[in-house]
Order: structure tokens, then C-alpha cells, then sequence
């Protein structure tokens, strides 16, 4: 039973790859301006920190490993639960979640996994080159950079499925869950360093961006069990919050009858 | 979940079922009843027209059944169980076609949908192989089952959504307007390979239509709901003879024109007005025929709405 279920979420994830690929020139016009996007990104903060050579004791290559970390983690949410974004946002707000709901698999996670973006690749190689060039990670510390990353991505996911579920509570806002994923991404992407206090709280436990700006890099200067054991129970308790979230959702759901097709 | 008059031979027992959607207007909270207290059964094998005009609930009922909606009151029993709290168990066994949504994916050929929905119901690959070049020769859709499937017609599409909810050989079958849209030879297509897999792998057939088309070409039995409530639930052949009010004589001329005439069914003016037809011409030929199945339920639709 457990291997029929492995070979159905394998052929999902594998279908949702071929989707992508489907139309060529969008699959690798998406990879290359994934890389130039982020390439743009890194050289305005080179020439932050050219100016002020250290922000808040924070160098550039805390900066780069920074940045490497949170985009290969939205690469793996972009590669493999592409679905849990606007898409899902959207079949709630139009009522399409019917097809899903008549299957026999779990629908929240067939919604996430029936969809694969191409710009991820873009994203991994760039996430994996600037964690690598940024000299931070050692045999040593191999080990808990690969746990600080599965989480940042569980956490991208939870809070996408928890942003794509306001649609069940309001109408007509999958623009607002859309935007919420964009903020989150972007105050991800601020070095952790210009935060502080109330706001460092905030963005560690309330509005979990920290998890990935700040905590990182502490654990890789100061490492202590208690700081790794925060970023995953912040990850996997927003993960229980987001399922949660959109199973209350779904008993508010409101099928329609549009004509529309799925696309992925 | 009362099943107590759930025996084997039932598919599916409806139980005053209801349900309300709160609405919010200008005027302040409005309670909208789609479905009012309905109950019937339905037995294995069979095949169920569910027929009502626009938002009569048909669609409200066919979602509370397959466990897509929340029925506000009321008991479902599907092949035994409830839908809400069984669907695990319910699910692998039902097929569920909705004209308005798609499981095929948009940039891909239906086969490698089909796969994957074989896969999702636990087919082998040989099973799920075998049973697609069945229904595709059945459905006839060899010719285009490797397209893409945003490069098919709806016709097409269509034929290939209803195969792929058959990919598991379900013991019952929903179809919500199935033809929707469908030019006549693929209306022809579906509704004969739907008939024929009724009979020849016993499945039960619940089905919304506006086309009487579909209801006459695979129904037996006629359910009729209209604002929510069950108004009628009868047999085709009895609908037929109990709600027709009149007969149609034509009559054909020799030069090429004809003439209709309608006649009370209780009217003793019948062979009057046959001898009327036949003295206004070269007559060729003459028929008496009931008048089309949408006729009837027109008339009905009507009749409710007063």
C-alpha cells in the first residue's frame, strides 16, 4: 500500500515536471531570468556592503549565505509544491477544488504537488552557488545547514497554504494571498541583521521570515541545540497551523459551476 | 447516518436532505435554500435521470452526495456508507463527471492523465493499460489520445474526462451535464458507450442533463426536482403516458407539404380530425406520435413554477 502511494506521489511530482516542460522556451527562458534575477539581487547588496564593509556585524558572505539559503529553500517549495501558491488561492476563490476533492488522495497535498515551476531550477542553482561561494559551510556544519534548509522550505510551504487558505474566510482575495507570499519572500530575502527587539520577535514567532534571515546564521556563528530545535518546531508548528487552516477552510468551501480547465 | 433501509441492492439512499447558504446583500443576511428536506433511493444497476430547470438544486445534491459539500440536514448512504465520514473507502469506488470542471491536465496528452488517475486508484500498469485501450476504443478517441489536451476539441475533451473517471471501473457513476456543449456524434458516442458499460459491467448511473437526449438514451427513471424540492420520481415509460396531455398527428402530401394538428389525448375528435387531414390533399403518408420527451417536461418545469 505504502509503495503505491510513494508511486503515485512520484508520478504526480514527475507528471507536474513534464507540464512545465511542456512549453520549452518558457521552462528555460523562466531558469535563465531566475539566475539574472538573483545575480541583479546580489550585486545591489555587494555594493551595500562595499559601502559599509560590515552591517551590524553581519559581512557579505553572511549576507550571500543568507540569501543562498532562503532561495534554493523557495526553489525546493517552487519545484515541488508550486501548487500551494495563487493556484490554490484561486481553485478556492472560484470553487474549482471539485475535482480534487472527488479523488481518493489527499487533496491539499495532490493541489501542491500538481504543479512544478520551472524558475526553481533557476533558483537552486543560484541558492546552492551563493551558499557555496560564501565560504560558511564546513563538514562540520553540513549537517544542520541541510536540516536549517528542508525547514526554511517547509516553512515557505506552510505559509503559502496558509496565505492560499484566506480565500475560504474572504472573498475575492487570492491578489491578497499572492501579495502576503510576496512580502514574506521579500522580508526573507533582507539581511537579518537590521533587525531587532520587538521586530526580531515578530519575525521569528508571528510572521516566521526570521526563521530563515536570522536564525541561520546565528546558529552558523554561535551553534547551540536550542537555536536548531527553534527553527524546526517554528517550521513544522506553522506547517500544523496551515493544514489546519485549510481543512477549517474547506468546510466553508463553496463550489461553483465556471467552465475552466486545470492548468499547470 | 441512518441505514437502517440500506440494503445490499441500494446504491444510494438520500434521506431529508437539505442545504442553506448564507448569503450577504444590501438588505442584510439571507438564508438561500438550495436543497429542501429530499429523499430517494436509488438501486444498483440503475440508471437515474436527476432533472430540474437552473438552480432547481440538482448540482447542490450531486456535491452533498459525493461528499464535495456539507449538507446542512439529513442522511446520505452511498454503497452503504456515509460519504463525510467514509470517503476513503467511498471514493476508490465512485466516479464523479462534472461538464464544467476538468481532471486532465491542460499542457499534457489525456494518456498520461489517465496513468496518472490509474496510479491514484492503485492500477497496476498493465491494468490501468488494458483498461485504457478499452474505453478508448469504446469512447473513440484513439486517433487524439496523445495530443495535448488544450489542443482538443470539447467533444473531445469531454470523451476523454468521462474516460478518465471510468479508469477505475466505479461502481457508480455522477454525471453532471455531461454533454454540455457537445456536437450531436459525440453526444451519440457518449451516451451509447455509457449505456453500453451500464449494462455490461452493472454500474449505476446518477445523471444531471438539460438534453432529454441523454435522458432517454440511458435512463429508466426520472427524478424530477425543482426550488429545492423532489416534485416527481417516476419511470421514463410512466412520465410518458401519465404527462402526456395530447397527441401529434402528422399528416404528409403528395405535393410535399405537411400538416400537424395536436389532439387531447381525452378528445373523442380524433377521427375527425384524421378525416379532416385526409380530405385536405393528396395525402402520403400520416404518423400519431406522443410529443417529445422536452415537451413533457417543459410542460412540467411550467406547471412547478405557477
Amino acid at each position: 500500500m505504502a509503495v503505491k502511494q510513494l508511486d503515485f506521489w512520484f508520478s504526480l511530482l514527475k507528471l507536474a515536471a513534464k507540464s512545465a516542460f511542456a512549453l520549452k522556451t518558457a521552462f528555460f527562458g523562466r531558469i535563465v531570468f531566475m539566475c539574472l534575477n538573483n545575480l541583479i539581487l546580489l550585486v545591489g547588496w555587494w555594493a551595500v556592503f562595499q559601502s559599509f564593509n560590515h552591517i551590524n556585524g553581519w559581512a557579505f558572505s553572511d549576507f550571500m549565505f543568507m540569501s543562498g539559503l532562503v532561495i534554493a529553500a523557495l526553489s525546493l517549495f517552487t519545484l515541488f509544491f508550486r501548487g500551494a501558491g495563487i493556484h490554490l488561492a484561486r481553485l478556492i476563490e472560484f470553487g474549482e477544488l471539485d475535482p480534487y476533492l472527488i479523488q481518493p488522495r489527499n487533496p491539499l497535498f495532490h493541489i501542491c504537488c500538481s504543479v512544478s515551476d520551472a524558475s526553481g531550477l533557476g533558483d537552486l542553482i543560484s541558492g546552492c552557488l551563493l551558499m557555496s561561494f560564501s565560504g560558511l559551510i564546513t563538514p562540520g556544519n553540513l549537517g544542520v545547514i541541510i536540516l536549517m534548509f528542508l525547514a526554511a522550505a517547509l516553512l515557505f510551504l506552510s505559509m503559502s497554504i496558509l496565505f492560499s487558505s484566506i480565500p475560504f474566510y474572504a472573498r475575492d482575495a487570492s491578489d491578497l494571498s499572492e501579495r502576503l507570499f510576496f512580502i514574506f519572500f521579500n522580508i526573507a530575502g533582507y539581511p537579518g541583521c537590521i533587525y531587532s527587539g520587538l521586530a526580531k520577535f515578530i519575525l521569528i514567532f508571528i510572521f516566521p521570515a526570521g526563521v530563515m534571515s536570522i536564525l541561520p546564521i546565528e546558529m552558523i556563528h554561535t551553534p547551540s541545540f536550542g537555536k536548531i530545535i527553534t527553527i524546526l518546531s517554528i517550521s513544522v508548528g506553522f506547517f500544523g497551523l496551515a493544514i489546519f487552516s485549510f481543512y477549517q477552510g474547506l468546510k466553508r468551501y463553496e463550489s461553483s459551476n465556471h467552465i475552466r480547465s486545470k492548468r499547470s | 447516518m441512518n441505514t437502517s433501509d440500506t440494503t445490499s441492492t441500494t446504491a444510494l439512499c438520500v434521506t431529508h436532505l437539505s442545504k442553506s447558504f448564507p448569503v450577504k446583500s444590501k438588505q442584510g443576511n439571507k438564508i438561500i435554500h438550495a436543497v429542501r428536506d429530499i429523499s430517494f433511493s436509488v438501486t444498483k444497476g440503475e440508471c437515474v435521470a436527476f432533472i430540474g430547470p437552473n438552480g432547481a438544486g440538482k448540482s447542490t445534491t450531486i456535491k452533498m452526495i459525493t461528499a464535495i459539500l456539507y449538507p446542512t440536514n439529513g442522511d446520505i448512504s452511498l454503497l452503504g456508507m456515509n460519504p463525510w465520514t467514509a470517503r476513503k473507502h467511498l471514493l476508490p469506488r465512485i466516479g464523479v463527471i462534472f461538464g464544467q470542471h476538468s481532471q486532465l491536465w491542460f499542457h499534457l496528452p489525456a494518456a498520461d492523465s489517465f496513468r496518472l488517475i490509474g496510479k491514484m486508484y492503485g492500477l497496476s500498469n498493465a491494468d490501468i493499460q488494458k483498461r485504457q485501450s478499452y474505453l478508448a476504443r469504446l469512447f473513440q478517441i484513439e486517433s487524439f489520445i496523445s495530443r495535448p489536451v488544450r489542443q482538443l476539441s470539447l467533444g473531445e475533451r469531454m470523451r476523454c474526462e468521462i474516460v478518465a473517471s471510468l479508469i477505475h471501473q466505479p461502481e457508480i457513476l455522477f454525471l453532471d451535464e455531461p454533454t454540455i456543449g457537445l456536437d450531436i456524434t459525440a453526444k451519440n458516442i457518449i451516451r451509447k458507450t455509457l449505456k453500453k458499460l451500464a449494462q455490461t459491467e452493472g454500474m449505476t448511473i446518477l445523471l444531471t442533463s438539460h438534453d432529454t437526449g441523454d435522458i432517454e438514451e440511458i435512463c429508466h427513471r426520472v427524478i424530477l426536482i425543482n426550488k429545492g424540492r423532489l416534485i416527481l420520481d417516476t419511470t421514463l415509460d410512466i412520465l410518458k403516458q401519465k404527462y402526456i396531455t395530447e397527441k401529434v398527428i402528422t399528416a404528409f402530401y403528395a405535393d410535399g407539404h405537411k400538416e400537424e394538428r395536436r389532439i387531447s389525448v381525452n378528445s373523442s375528435d380524433l377521427a375527425q380530425e384524421i378525416m379532416r387531414l385526409t380530405q385536405s390533399g393528396h395525402l402520403s403518408d400520416m404518423s400519431i406520435s406522443n410529443p417529445p420527451l422536452e415537451e413533457i417536461i417543459r410542460s412540467l418545469y411550467q406547471r412547478e413554477s405557477l
